[in-house]
């Protein structure tokens, strides 16, 4: 069922836009502000409605879609990265370095994710590689915990021990004993990440601070149709299902 | 080198002190030993001494403060590193103007001498005054923001546990209770059965739903049942704030039920859940006051980071609903390069993140402490 989900999703961020004859960029200034499914809306061949630009909002809908998905791909991969090689340090430094690197990994995670995305997102400036990077960074610190939590216990494992005493050099004790251990956490953690990353990128969307224009997130289209809710409650609706349903695919059981 | 005495481990010779203690009633001496027994096996040291104890909460307290100050450098390092600034404007743009206005904010400085200048204001109790607010002290503005965002949180947790806590153990008794023994042919066992999926469906939706999109359908929802603007206006204070601490609660119910019916798992399954059962008390009384005993050390661990989360105010809700509260005033800092608010309220955020992880630290050993002789002696005091 999740499969069936996640792929009717992705389909509907790839060939979703091609449901419809509007345009997601385009202003048409003859079909302003129209309800789903409103007589003027159907009139002007939107079947979705417009927003206040008169952009077509089935294909926002779908842009902003597959907008959400890419950062977030693209965060969840940095994070990976960013975390394995961060893991990867903690785990093996020892000492003086070794602490630092673990204090600097618990002030990374002591700041609220809002706050430190907001500053640095503000700093940045305003991109979808900026926005991905943000994520990456901020959700790189369970990725390292996780990592170096393997990394410790492999260490402990009787096979690292043998492969020392018989020889083995730190680079085929790596590669063969802790390396295996650490890509399984990296690989379950960075799956565990998707859920945070795509819900703190929709607040960022929500907060103005995600995509820039003519970009679009699911959080910035929730923001768009919050001011005419009243009006049009389905535009609303649209972009808040979308995201309950993409968390409900990438949420553990 | 003759190899050190091994250190007995007094948590476990307690523990098996409680267990023999069998059917005598557990006196107030046996919880002192256990509690000397938990202390000394968390501290490294023998039952009684008190200087490592103190030894360790004073490096907590350094560890935080580093955390603190740290978080503080970073914040300033990043504004310092970025173009721009809080007094760059389009109205502004003569360079000899912006300089002086630097200077007599002492944003000319390097980052790390400003960081040195903010922590000896601290010290002296001075966060510095607000850039966006001109005039106005830092912690005047932490002060009237923080209160409304710490009611706001602690009655979303309070609303959230009071949803999550009966709806867990409801759910609990069908699956492990003798309701979940008997056959569906009777109606009750069927409507707790019943209760039960669509409680357990319901929390894994509400998991679902971040606060971004429950908030804007909340003022949906509300314009449709009660004809308000969508933007409230003066007068429903009250409205507006029961309308965010519901919000807020969602997500809180949601993870909360998920960790009560875990921990109530566990102890439907642990030795000393048989001798209750064997006593033969009411059901509702087995689960409400032995079962959920035992789930609080989990949850207040679990909860901690979500509590402190909400305790600092959420950016979203705040916004959307229009209260004062400090996920605002962190929003509109980070927005408009206020420094002096944002380095204040990031030293405030990481305090009390750290905070309520060792106070929730702290409670599940205390607990643990007061629970452990009661659990191994069946006893039922």
């Amino acid at each position: 069922m999740r499969r069936v989900l996640a792929f009717s999703l992705l389909l509907l961020a790839l060939a979703g836009p091609f449901g419809s004859t509007g345009e997601g960029f385009t202003a048409n200034w003859a079909a302003l502000d129209t309800a789903p499914g409103s007589a003027r809306a159907l009139a002007a061949g939107y079947w979705w409605g417009t927003d206040e630009l008169g952009r077509d909002a089935w294909v926002r809908l779908c842009l902003g879609l597959r907008g959400s998905l890419a950062v977030s791909a693209m965060a969840v991969g940095l994070s990976a990265a960013l975390g394995l090689f961060l893991g990867a340090s903690l785990g093996t430094l020892r000492g003086f370095a070794g602490t630092v690197a673990a204090r600097v990994v618990d002030i990374l995670a002591s700041m609220p994710l809002t706050l430190l995305a907001l500053v640095l997102v503000s700093s940045l400036g305003r991109s979808l590689w900026s926005v991905a990077a943000v994520l990456g960074l901020l959700g790189c610190v369970p990725v390292a915990r996780a990592v170096r939590v393997a990394i410790v216990a492999a260490q402990a494992e009787a096979h690292y021990l043998v492969a020392g005493l018989h020889g083995a050099t730190s680079f085929e004790q790596f590669r063969w004993t802790l390396l295996p251990a650490m890509g399984s956490a990296c690989q379950t953690s960075s799956v565990l990440l998707l859920p945070q990353v795509l819900i703190a990128e929709g607040t960022l969307g929500f907060l103005g601070l995600s995509i820039p224009d003519p970009g679009i997130s699911l959080g910035g289209l929730l923001v768009e149709s919050a001011g005419r809710a009243t009006q049009a409650p389905l535009a609303v609706v649209g972009p808040s299902v979308l995201v309950f349903l993409l968390l409900l695919v990438v949420r553990p059981r | 080198m003759p190899a050190a005495p091994k250190r007995p481990n007094t948590l476990r010779a307690a523990s098996q002190e409680g267990c023999r203690a069998g059917g005598r009633v557990v006196t107030e001496g046996d919880r002192k030993r256990v509690r000397a027994g938990i202390a000394a096996d968390a501290s490294g040291a023998p039952a009684g001494a008190v200087l490592p104890t103190v030894f360790r909460l004073l490096r907590s307290v350094g560890s935080l403060l580093a955390a603190a100050l740290g978080a503080v450098g970073l914040c300033l390092f990043l504004m310092k590193a970025i173009a721009g600034g809080p007094f760059r404007s389009e109205q502004l743009s003569d360079p000899v103007l912006l300089a002086n206005l630097d200077a007599a904010f002492g944003l000319a400085t390097p980052w790390w001498q400003q960081w040195v200048q903010w922590c000896a204001g601290a010290v002296q109790g001075s966060l510095g005054t607000s850039f966006q607010h001109r005039g106005v002290e830092v912690t005047t503005l932490l002060a009237s923001a923080w209160p409304v965002s710490v009611l706001l949180g602690a009655f979303a947790l309070a609303l959230g546990l009071a949803l999550a806590v009966p709806s867990a153990v409801l759910v609990a008794r069908a699956r492990f209770g003798a309701a979940g023994r008997r056959s569906l042919a009777s109606w009750w066992p069927t409507s707790l059965a019943f209760g039960a999926f669509c409680l357990e469906a319901l929390m894994g939706a509400l998991l679902c739903v971040p606060t971004y999109v429950s908030a804007p359908l909340m003022l949906v929802a509300a314009a449709g049942l009660t004809e308000l603007p969508p933007v409230a206006s003066a007068g429903d204070g009250v409205l507006r704030f029961t309308q965010a601490a519901l919000v807020l609660a969602m997500p809180v119910a949601a993870v909360a039920f998920r960790w009560i019916l875990l921990g109530l798992a566990e102890a439907a399954s642990a030795p000393w859940w048989t001798a209750i059962r064997a006593r033969r008390l009411s059901e509702r009384r087995r689960w409400w006051r032995y079962a959920l005993a035992s789930v609080w050390p989990l949850l207040a661990g679990r909860l901690a980071p979500l509590a402190a989360e909400l305790l600092l105010g959420s950016l979203a809700v705040e916004l959307v609903f229009g209260l004062p509260g400090l996920g605002q005033l962190l929003g509109a800092a980070a927005l408009h390069r206020d420094t002096p608010v944002l380095l204040g309220a990031v030293a405030c955020s990481v305090v009390t993140v750290r905070g309520a992880q060792a106070l929730a630290d702290a409670w599940t050993v205390g607990w643990t402490a007061l629970s452990l002789p009661t659990r191994n002696a069946g006893g039922l005091a």
